[in-house]
C-alpha cells in the first residue's frame, strides 16, 4: 500500500476528501469555510508529503464532484503549489486536476493558477 | 443605477455579519439569478461575486447586536448589479479603495495571479484573492462608496449576456 493511499479521508459537514487510488484523491461537496488554513493546509501537507515518499510523477486531483470553493481556500492550492516547487527537482510532481466542465470556476481559476508554474500544473476537463 | 428609471431590484437582504449564512445566501442568490435569467453561467458570476462580498465585509464588519450586512442584486436591460453594505474600520475602507483602483489597472486574470503571487507572503488566514477573483471570474468591474457614517459599499456591475430577458 502507497503512503497516499494510508490517508485517511477527511470529512466535514459540505466536504469530503479522499484517496481514490494510488495516485488520485477527490473531492465531494463545497469549500467555504472561514478559516480553511486549518484543516486543509495540514490535511494537503499530508498528501504532499504522501506524493513526494511514493516518487509520484503527477498527483491526480479529482473536483468533478467539488461544487464551490471560496478563495480562501484557493489560496492553500496556491501554497500546495509552492510546496511542490520547493522539492528538489526529482521529487517534484505535476498536480494534476480533473474537472467538471460545467462548474464554470474551476476552468478560470485553475487556469491561472496553471500560469504561475505551468510544469507543476495539469488540467483535464469532463463533462458532467 | 439604484435611481435609473429603467433599473429593477430583484434581491434586497439585511441580515447579522454571521458566518453561518455565507452559504445559503450564495446559494439562494445563484439559483435566483439563474432561475429569473435562464442563464446558468449568469448564476455562477451572481454566486460567485455574492459569496466573496459578503465572505470579505464579514470578516471586516464589527461583532455586536447592531451590526448589519446588506445586499441588493438590481439589473437593467444591459447589466447587473450586485451592491454589498456593512460598516467597517475607516482604514480597512481606505485599503479597501487602494486595493480596488489596483486591480483596474491590470488585466483581470493577470490581477488574479498577481494576486495569488501575494497570497504566499500573507498570514495563512489570509487570502487576499476574493476581489481579483471577482473581477476576472465574474467578469464584474468593482467600484466602492463610503459614506460618512463608515458605511461601506461595494459595488460589483458586469453585463448581462446578448439576449437575457
Amino acid at each position: 500500500m502507497s503512503q497516499l493511499q494510508r490517508l485517511e479521508a477527511l470529512t466535514l459537514e459540505k466536504i469530503a476528501v479522499r484517496v481514490v487510488d494510488e495516485k488520485t484523491i477527490g473531492f465531494v461537496g463545497s469549500i467555504s469555510l472561514r478559516v480553511p488554513s486549518d484543516v486543509f493546509r495540514p490535511y494537503f501537507s499530508d498528501v504532499h508529503q504522501a506524493a513526494v515518499s511514493d516518487g509520484l510523477d503527477e498527483l491526480i486531483v479529482d473536483f468533478t464532484a467539488l461544487d464551490f470553493m471560496n478563495s480562501s481556500s484557493i489560496r492553500v492550492l496556491v501554497t500546495w503549489l509552492d510546496w511542490i516547487a520547493a522539492e528538489p527537482e526529482a521529487k517534484q510532481y505535476v498536480l494534476h486536476f480533473r474537472t467538471n466542465a460545467a462548474t464554470t470556476w474551476q476552468q478560470t481559476t485553475l487556469s491561472v493558477l496553471q500560469t504561475l508554474s505551468q510544469n507543476h500544473v495539469k488540467i483535464s476537463s469532463a463533462n458532467p | 443605477m439604484g435611481t435609473d428609471e429603467t433599473s429593477q431590484r430583484l434581491v434586497q437582504l439585511r441580515f447579522k455579519p454571521l458566518w453561518r449564512y455565507v452559504d445559503q445566501v450564495r446559494e439562494f442568490c445563484g439559483t435566483f439569478a439563474e432561475s429569473t435569467f435562464e442563464d446558468d453561467a449568469l448564476g455562477h458570476r451572481v454566486r460567485l461575486t455574492v459569496h466573496e462580498l459578503i465572505e470579505n465585509a464579514i470578516k471586516y464588519s464589527p461583532q455586536n447586536d447592531r451590526a448589519s450586512l446588506g445586499l441588493s442584486i438590481e439589473c437593467t436591460d444591459a447589466s447587473v448589479e450586485i451592491r454589498v453594505t456593512n460598516t467597517a474600520q475607516p482604514e480597512h475602507a481606505g485599503r479597501l479603495r487602494q486595493a480596488l483602483a489596483a486591480l483596474r489597472e491590470l488585466d483581470p486574470a493577470d490581477a488574479y495571479a498577481k494576486a495569488m503571487r501575494r497570497a504566499l507572503t500573507l498570514p495563512e488566514n489570509e487570502s487576499g484573492l476574493g476581489l481579483a477573483r471577482i473581477q476576472h471570474e465574474a467578469s464584474m468591474s468593482l467600484s466602492v462608496e463610503i459614506d460618512e457614517a463608515g458605511r461601506v459599499q461595494v459595488i460589483a456591475r458586469g453585463s448581462l449576456p446578448e439576449g437575457t430577458t
